[in-house]
């Protein structure tokens, strides 16, 4: 196929902007679907989760057909791309698949933080940027206000920028031109070296992995013996083809191609994003730049709410991997809550996400505790010890200095929020950085935070206090000192290592108050009295009490009450298992959260 | 009064315990006629006496019915047998002895037997009572409640603080040696000394067993729709513990030992042998009257709660059933624990022959001797302490949960192996 007939692009845009639903349109105007296959709202979004909470979360890519107005039929790739500052990384390799990209504004909201992260991801990949004003047809449109916004940005002139509505149907035909007239055609020599870019791969358990890719030089065929880059793994080409609604085989694909590629290859973790994919013999020497390995950044403990379901935990967790590779987990132990995972997530919502997938593809009853970062300890030995679990933290007289990860924080919020902000971003130890004005009435703040004070509530924070106008992407930047502490619950005097958090030491002694009291709200009393201590190392800083229950007995002298009484007490017993037992304390799961319940 | 047939002493012979189990009965009568209903009583009753009489021929009816198609349980000797309600106190003698003679046609008093019939003490007289004593009733149980006239009359009761003395005091003169109260506490805005009141009254009749219940706010009683109105607030449960741990020191110091959660006794033998049956969690007891339970062989059934639809069935030949269920081990379990652990105590080779469980190798279990909630009596018997009783529900319901210890250690070997 010739390669000016073929035009990549992806979709950008905050989350909510209409991005999905402008691919919709696209997929319709194109015949690439009937309105009636559309049973669900958004054909990209294929997982519920997904299609719940509005938000892409997974890569995929479609391929359209555009009959143009100079009467050739152009292929259209689009790759779309997920919205979300947790997967950073995945947006920029499938950026890095395209030669442009849409940027949608909801012209309703403006500008917001996300646009610009995933604008900036763009402009550093070089695409051509076809920028696209949503929802123009609502009465809140403020169309003149967000053009300028969008100008500012791109620098480009007002009659550039596309005016739709997704919804209404507005546009969509000038957008599907803007592409073909705006964004460059593929460049590739369909006879060099083979590089493909791999931005995304699912699992098929009949197929293994399945690997979305875009040919960036030579041609791939079927039976070809091709080569992972990152790991030197070798594999047979079993089959290939282009991602149309469902997947369409193809002999071979070349360069400027977006498409998919079997290759027998059992578990995703072997097909990583950003890798490049060439021939074993005949192959690139050095790969297409930007790999990285995926980092996980959030840690939790996972564990079964029953100790029975250990094992079907562990399946369940390797099945979900199998389809998520940025997922780690490896097993640990708790006095607390016994047998489970320490997991590492790419960020909060990806830990969301898999929560959410456990608990409803796989039936899991699951408790999970507070989320940490990962904190890099010095001790007095000089050894280097990375420590994912609070209660794995060496004891104070060992430690030299504990690093641990900042972010840069971009939040774009309307002016009159800007003071709101930087009270919350002081409570949360930012250090500010600077703040630019995208138009009179929408600041643009730079902080710079460390990451563990911004992984529980700080974007709900953020959202509250700005009336869900502000909003935030963020990107990690390096492992720096802090002055932390570990601070420890104890139960009736016994430390229960699964409320162990590391605090900054000027917010300890608040926390342990607060969490002290949260705590006594929510363990239930008891035949004796529970004592709930903070401590810092052997210090106690705060102690609240559960006063004893007093009497726990109704009993009638009747027959026919035997029956009665006992199915209540079989509903005891099974309510029972929603609490943990911690020595003789029943402590019910959200306990385990409290810490998230804690409000400033 | 005539008599009915009464074993012969001489032809009964030594039995072993388990034979004893095989070859006696219990037996509970549900008379459901009250003059009025008390606010709080959730038990079948009806306020129309007049089908009084053709009620007792339903009764005699049902025991006929019953006994013809299980004949198995006929030859049996009836331990106990308990006339309850409603209130059997408005029975005549005549009604009574009726019934009693339907009842020993097939199953005959055994040579020690108790005999309960549970009275209102607004309706006793010296006649009636004579006349249940000359039919072998041996055991009085007085619904006194309180002897406060404003929680009486609060309660809805019939009788006065007065008139429940002196009932108790004509049922001596009668000649019962076997005499106990009920008594209500935790009633709402009860305070220490209306209670402390009540337990010194009650203690100055030195009746011989003494009831008292913590009041319960069942759904379908008045009370119950007082406390929804907001017009009724019940008592807190800490307070309700004080009153109950008033009761208990109260009735201690008067010599009354606690065999149950809610039962006292001056003496051993004084203990109410008919509610320790239902207590033991796995003898016999046959029921008749509606909404009555019998527990027979493993298998637990109920009579259909409405006087209308008990006649209905017993006209047409039916047993006024209403439904059964047959307990499964877990369920036997589950019942023996809770109803041997809230009076008397678990027998802990029973339940290690029954159930295959050493309790005492339960941590839960240690724990809770060591905190003083459960304790060895006689080295035999794992009972609850006095402290143990406030929070029988508790414990029970700590113990159900038997794999708890086996699936950790399970748990931690499969973590271990992965």
């Amino acid at each position: 196929m010739a390669l000016d007939h073929i035009r990549n692009f992806c979709i950008i845009a905050h989350i909510d902007h209409g991005k999905s639903t402008l691919a919709d349109k696209l997929l319709l105007e194109t015949n690439t679907i009937q309105a009636r296959e559309m049973t669900n709202n958004q054909v990209l979004d294929d997982m519920d989760l997904e299609q719940e909470r509005g938000i892409t979360i997974k890569l995929h890519a479609i391929q359209m057909k555009y009959l143009a107005p100079d009467g050739i039929e152009y292929t259209y790739n689009m790759v779309d791309t997920p919205g979300h500052v947790d997967f950073t990384y995945e947006v920029s390799r499938s950026l890095a698949a395209c030669e442009g990209a849409i940027l949608v504004v909801d012209a309703t909201q403006g500008v917001e933080a996300q646009t610009i992260a995933n604008l900036y991801l763009a402009i550093d990949a070089g695409l051509e940027i076809v920028p696209v004003l949503n929802k123009v047809d609502l009465q809140s449109a403020m169309i003149d206000e967000v053009s300028q916004q969008i100008i500012e940005l791109l620098g480009c002139k007002k009659e550039d920028i596309i005016k739709a509505s997704a919804k209404a149907g507005i546009g969509i035909h000038d957008v599907l031109e803007a592409v073909r007239l705006r964004v460059p055609p593929p460049s590739g020599d369909v006879n060099a070296p083979l590089r493909c870019l791999i931005f995304d791969s699912v699992f098929d358990s009949y197929r293994g992995s399945i690997v979305y890719m875009r040919v960036m030089e030579g041609t791939i065929k079927e039976g070809d013996e091709i080569m992972f880059m990152s790991n030197k793994n070798r594999y047979r080409v079993e089959e290939l083809g282009t991602l149309k609604m469902g997947r369409e085989k193809k002999s071979q694909l070349s360069a400027g191609d977006v498409g998919y590629l079997i290759a027998g290859v059992r578990n995703v973790k072997d097909t990583r994003v950003g890798d490049t994919v060439t021939h074993f013999r005949n192959g690139v020497a050095t790969a297409i730049e930007g790999f990285k390995e995926s980092k996980p950044m959030v840690f939790a403990g996972v564990y079964p709410q029953s100790a029975e379901d250990f094992a079907e935990l562990r399946d369940s967790l390797d099945r979900l991997s199998l389809n998520d590779s940025s997922l780690v987990y490896e097993p640990e132990s708790s006095v607390a809550l016994g047998f489970g995972f320490r997991c590492g997530f790419l960020g909060l919502l990806h830990m969301e996400i898999i929560q959410e997938r456990l608990d409803r593809e796989f039936n899991q009853n699951i408790v999970t505790t507070v989320p940490n970062v990962e904190f890099r300890v010095t001790t007095t030995s000089g050894e280097i010890i990375l420590v994912d679990n609070p209660s794995a933290m060496p004891e104070p007289s060992r430690i030299a200095k504990i690093e641990e990860p900042y972010i840069k924080a971009q939040i774009i919020v309307p002016s009159e929020y800007v003071g709101a902000i930087m009270q919350l971003a002081n409570d949360r130890r930012g250090t500010y950085k600077t703040t630019s004005y995208l138009d009179p009435t929408r600041a643009d703040i730079h902080y710079e935070f460390p990451l563990s004070e911004i992984i529980f509530d700080f974007y709900d924070k953020l959202k509250s206090i700005s009336r869900g106008y502000a909003s935030l992407d963020y990107e990690f930047i390096e492992n720096r000192e802090s002055d932390l502490v570990k601070l420890d619950i104890l139960l009736n005097g016994d430390p229960v290592d699964a409320f162990s958090t590391i605090v900054h030491s000027e917010k300890a002694f608040e926390w342990g108050k607060k969490l002290c009291a949260k705590l006594r709200e929510l363990i239930p009393r008891h035949m004796f009295e529970v004592a709930i201590q903070a401590a810092i190392g052997n210090k106690i800083i705060a102690r609240e009490t559960v006063r004893a229950m007093r009497k726990d007995v109704t009993a009638k002298c009747y027959g026919g009450d035997i029956s009665r009484k006992r199915k209540l007490l079989e509903k005891q017993k099974e309510g029972k298992k929603r609490m943990k037992q911690v020595g003789r304390i029943e402590v019910p799961q959200e306990a385990f959260l409290a810490v998230l319940q804690i409000t400033d | 009064m005539g008599s009915y047939r009464q074993i012969d002493p001489l032809s009964s012979t030594h039995h072993t315990k388990q034979s004893e189990d095989r070859h006696t009965l219990s037996a509970y009568l549900h008379i459901p006629f009250c003059e009025k209903k008390c606010i709080y009583c959730d038990f079948y009753s009806i306020e129309n006496l007049s089908l009084r009489s053709d009620f007792v021929s339903l009764l005699c009816e049902e025991i006929r019915m019953k006994f013809e198609r299980e004949p198995k349980f006929a030859a049996r000797k009836l331990q106990t047998v308990f006339f309850g309600g409603g209130t059997p106190s408005l029975l005549e003698p005549e009604e009574l002895k009726r019934i009693m003679d339907a009842l020993t046609f097939y199953t005959p008093l055994d040579r020690e037997y108790e005999f309960t019939l549970e009275c209102n003490p607004g309706t006793v007289t010296r006649k009636k009572l004579e006349g249940y004593r000359a039919l072998g009733v041996n055991r009085l149980s007085f619904g006194v409640q309180s002897f406060d006239q404003r929680e009486l009359d609060w309660l809805g009761r019939i009788h006065s603080a007065q008139e429940a003395r002196d009932a108790v005091r004509l049922a001596r003169e009668v000649g019962f040696d076997n005499v106990s109260i009920d008594l209500i506490f935790a009633l709402p805005g009860q305070t220490e000394d209306t209670l402390q009141q009540t337990l010194n009254e009650a203690i100055a009749l030195d009746t011989d067993h003494i009831s008292a219940y913590n009041l319960i706010v069942e759904q379908g009683t008045p009370l119950f729709r007082l406390v929804q109105l907001n017009q009724v607030i019940p008592l807190d449960a800490d307070h309700a513990a004080e009153l109950f741990d008033l009761t208990q020191s109260r009735l201690a110091d008067a010599g009354f030992s606690q065999y149950e959660i809610s039962n006292y006794a001056k003496h051993p033998e004084k203990r109410a042998k008919h509610n320790l049956v239902y207590w033991d969690g796995a003898k016999d007891y046959i029921s008749f009257g509606p909404s009555a339970h019998e527990f027979l062989g493993g298998v637990r059934s109920w009579n259909v709660r409405s006087l209308e639809q008990y006649k209905k069935m017993i006209d047409s030949g039916k047993l006024p059933r209403l439904e059964s269920e047959r307990l499964s081990d877990e369920e036997r379990r589950t019942e023996a624990l809770y109803l041997q652990l809230r009076s008397t105590g678990i027998d802990l080779k029973r339940h290690k022959e029954e159930f295959d469980e050493e309790l005492l190798m339960n941590p839960e279990v240690q724990a809770l001797m060591r905190d003083g909630f459960l304790q060895l009596v006689e080295e035999h018997l794992l009972a609850l302490t006095q402290l143990g009783y406030r929070f029988c529900d508790g414990i029970v319901v700590r113990l159900l949960d038997r794999e708890r210890y086996a699936s950790e250690m399970a748990q931690r070997q499969t973590a271990l192996a992965s």
